[in-house]
């Protein structure tokens, strides 16, 4: 198919549908990153809020409820991790591998208890899509503006949100202390732990609410490990962007961009070196840009008595 | 602290006993606990649920069940490295009159279970095992292609129809080149385009591809594997999907019909043997020839008698062995240079 203004327009308008699990996961990291905590078990709450959004809904008829849904389920195994790691001080990258493994397990048994089969749910509604008023009836470009998940604009909302608390909130600034020097922090008064529990929290709900968008706002059913690695994609876009909410979606877009050429531009390139690609640029990303992103100092070291564990 | 530490690990003790404790409450299917007649034991790649191959055998399975009294035990596999481990140790249980498996990537596997187990018999589905204790049967994929192929090609409006699956394999471009063969021969202009998820439950992906491959102008998708995705695309495109294995009633409106492999069947007529006493060894290819490869097309307003008809006359060509389909893409246009009426419309 030849390169036109509409294939492009298309192109785009799929990347930022792709883009938002990656992104809204990229933004979970961030923040805990930012704290010092490294969250690996991103995959596994994005497999867990797909999940609970789907089982909420069906429960419930309501998708706005499943919506919420998500956010909890995400939240849930957050907050398993944010015991293992801020109250036990399990090894960091043990914990959330842990957390990757229990969502894909934990989802795929409780699909098989709710709907008797183990490898999709039912269906169940799904969120109602917006278009842009006037901008929508545009020629062309319209495609941008039609049909847009309602959690595209709560994405839009939390990158903004994101920003200014990291850059402009004191509450922002102590979580960046947190990870560079907890121990100066807390000499400083900063409450340390707390802090660290509750920002793992948020990222779970983050990431959940993009599980909630996987399930419930692009198809309609939960099937068994339908996150696909977005979780870790979302890992790499917080490097990638230097945890930078506004550059970690930029970097979530990227990843999408790349995802969304290969499906419609017929170029011809060999299928399984696509499908390679997104993995091949998380490895040079990590191999060049990533090491010269500053990386907070106390990122993946336990703080505290819990320590001895 | 301390105390308030031991409490934290107790409270993670608690909880992972609860997660316990919820999985031994819903207890899998179990066998009755009287003596059967006959006992079989299952290894599944994958889960259940499949809306695919997996649910097709639990049909055979069910449907024998109604009609004889059956044990049967089962497994379902995440990873096939583990099938053999689960299939050994039906195996050496010795309890079994019948194990069923299905999975063409552990057929080095099954060659050894035959040599190590004489007295177990096993039946196979795409892998093929020549032993004196194994039925095993595979399909000739490319059948159904080309079955998929003429309802495609003589329902297309705009002569373009799309395929997806989830992963590439060796066979796909003999099968390719029987959808592709299958389009062209009611409409000489078609053409197919093909995407691969990359993964079998990759959702958004497929409804991804599925989109583009409707923006790409193509009103048809051949659909196997992942078609929860598909379909959500062609519902908010209003397009048309073939199922594979029976999947119209997933979306009644969308799925024109469905090209299926008979599993179900033949678990069923294998356990009905079995249970006559009878077990013929067999390592066959099937497909058309021996009606194990059909197509559900009779629920959709659109797929009328005619376009049925047209398509059965081609397939029965196919089964008596007059049409030979094409071994790849590179052949099609031979293949119907051959075979094909010159002017169809």
């Amino acid at each position: 198919m030849e390169i036109n203004l509409v294939a492009v327009l298309l192109v785009f308008a799929a990347a930022v549908r792709l883009s938002v699990p990656i992104a809204l996961a990229g933004i979970g990291a961030t923040l805990s990153e930012r704290a010092g905590v490294l969250n690996l078990g991103l995959e596994g709450m994005l497999l867990t809020g797909a999940f609970a959004a789907v089982a909420t809904t069906w429960a419930t008829g309501n998708p706005w409820w499943g919506v919420l849904g998500g956010i909890v389920g995400g939240m849930l195994m957050a907050w398993l991790l944010a015991v293992m790691i801020v109250q036990l001080g399990i090894h960091q990258a043990m914990s959330g591998i842990i957390i990757m493994l229990l969502g894909l397990g934990i989802t795929t048994f409780l699909t098989g208890v709710v709907w008797g089969h183990r490898a999709q749910s039912d269906p169940v509604a799904t969120l109602p899509t917006v278009s842009i008023p006037y901008l929508s009836q545009l020629p062309q470009v319209g495609v941008l503006f039609a049909g847009l998940s309602p959690i595209l604009f709560m994405l839009i909302v939390i990158v903004i949100a994101a920003q200014v608390f990291v850059f402009r909130t004191s509450l922002g600034r102590k979580l960046s202390a947190v990870g560079e020097n907890p121990d100066a922090a807390q000499s400083l008064g900063i409450r340390v732990q707390p802090l660290r529990f509750w920002v793992v929290i948020v990222s779970g709900a983050l990431t959940g609410l993009g599980g909630a968008f996987l399930s419930i706002s692009q198809v309609s059913v939960f099937s068994q490990n339908m996150s696909a690695g977005r979780g870790w994609i979302g890992l790499v876009a917080a490097v990638l962007g230097r945890r930078n909410p506004a550059l970690v979606y930029l970097a979530s877009l990227v990843f999408a961009l790349g995802d969304a050429m290969q499906w419609h531009t017929r170029l011809n390139i060999p299928d399984h070196f696509l499908q390679m690609l997104p993995y091949v640029i998380t490895l040079v990303v990590i191999t060049t840009v990533s090491r010269r992103v500053p990386t907070p100092e106390a990122l993946g070291r336990p703080f505290g008595a819990s320590a001895e564990w | 602290m301390r105390i308030q530490r031991v409490r934290r690990r107790t409270s993670v003790a608690l909880l992972s006993c609860a997660l316990l404790l919820l999985g031994a409450c819903s207890s899998p299917p179990s066998a009755t606990p009287v003596a059967q007649s006959l006992r079989i034991a299952q290894v599944y790649q994958g889960t259940l649920g499949d809306e695919s191959y997996n649910d097709a055998m639990w049909n055979g399975i069910v449907h024998a069940q109604q009609d004889f009294d059956l044990g049967y035990d089962y497994v379902e596999s995440w990873a096939y490295p583990d099938m053999e481990g689960y299939l050994r140790d039906y195996a050496e249980a010795g309890e079994y009159d019948l194990i069923v498996v299905g999975s063409f990537q552990i057929e080095w596997a099954l060659k050894q279970l035959a040599v190590e187990f004489p007295e177990q018999k096993f039946l196979s589905f795409n892998a093929l095992v020549e032993a004196p204790n194994f039925i095993s049967y595979g399909f000739r994929t490319e059948d159904g292609f080309f079955l998929a192929g003429l309802m495609a090609g003589q329902l297309t409006q705009t002569g373009t129809v799309g395929f997806i699956t989830g992963t590439d394999n060796p066979y796909m471009d003999v099968n390719l080149s029987g959808l592709e063969a299958g389009v062209r021969w009611f409409r000489p202009d078609g053409q197919i385009i093909f995407d691969y998820v990359g993964s079998w439950t990759d959702t958004l992906k497929a409804k991804e591809l599925a989109l583009a491959q409707y923006n790409q102008g193509a009103d048809i998708i051949f659909n196997i594997g992942s078609p929860l995705g598909v379909i959500d695309a062609a519902r908010e495109q209003d397009k048309y999907l073939i199922g594979f294995m029976d999947v119209r009633h997933l979306a009644p409106e969308q799925i024109l019909l469905s090209v299926a492999f008979d599993m179900e069947g033949l678990t069923y007529r294998t356990v009905q043997a079995l249970r006559e006493g009878r077990f013929e060894p067999v390592a066959q290819y099937v497909g058309l020839t021996e009606d194990a490869i059909f197509m559900a097309a009779d629920t959709h307003p659109l797929v009328t008698e005619q376009v049925q008809a047209r398509t059965q006359e081609v397939a029965a060509r196919v089964a008596s062995g007059e049409i030979v389909l094409p071994e790849g893409r590179a052949f099609v246009d031979e293949f119907l240079a051959q075979y094909a009426p010159i002017s169809n419309q």
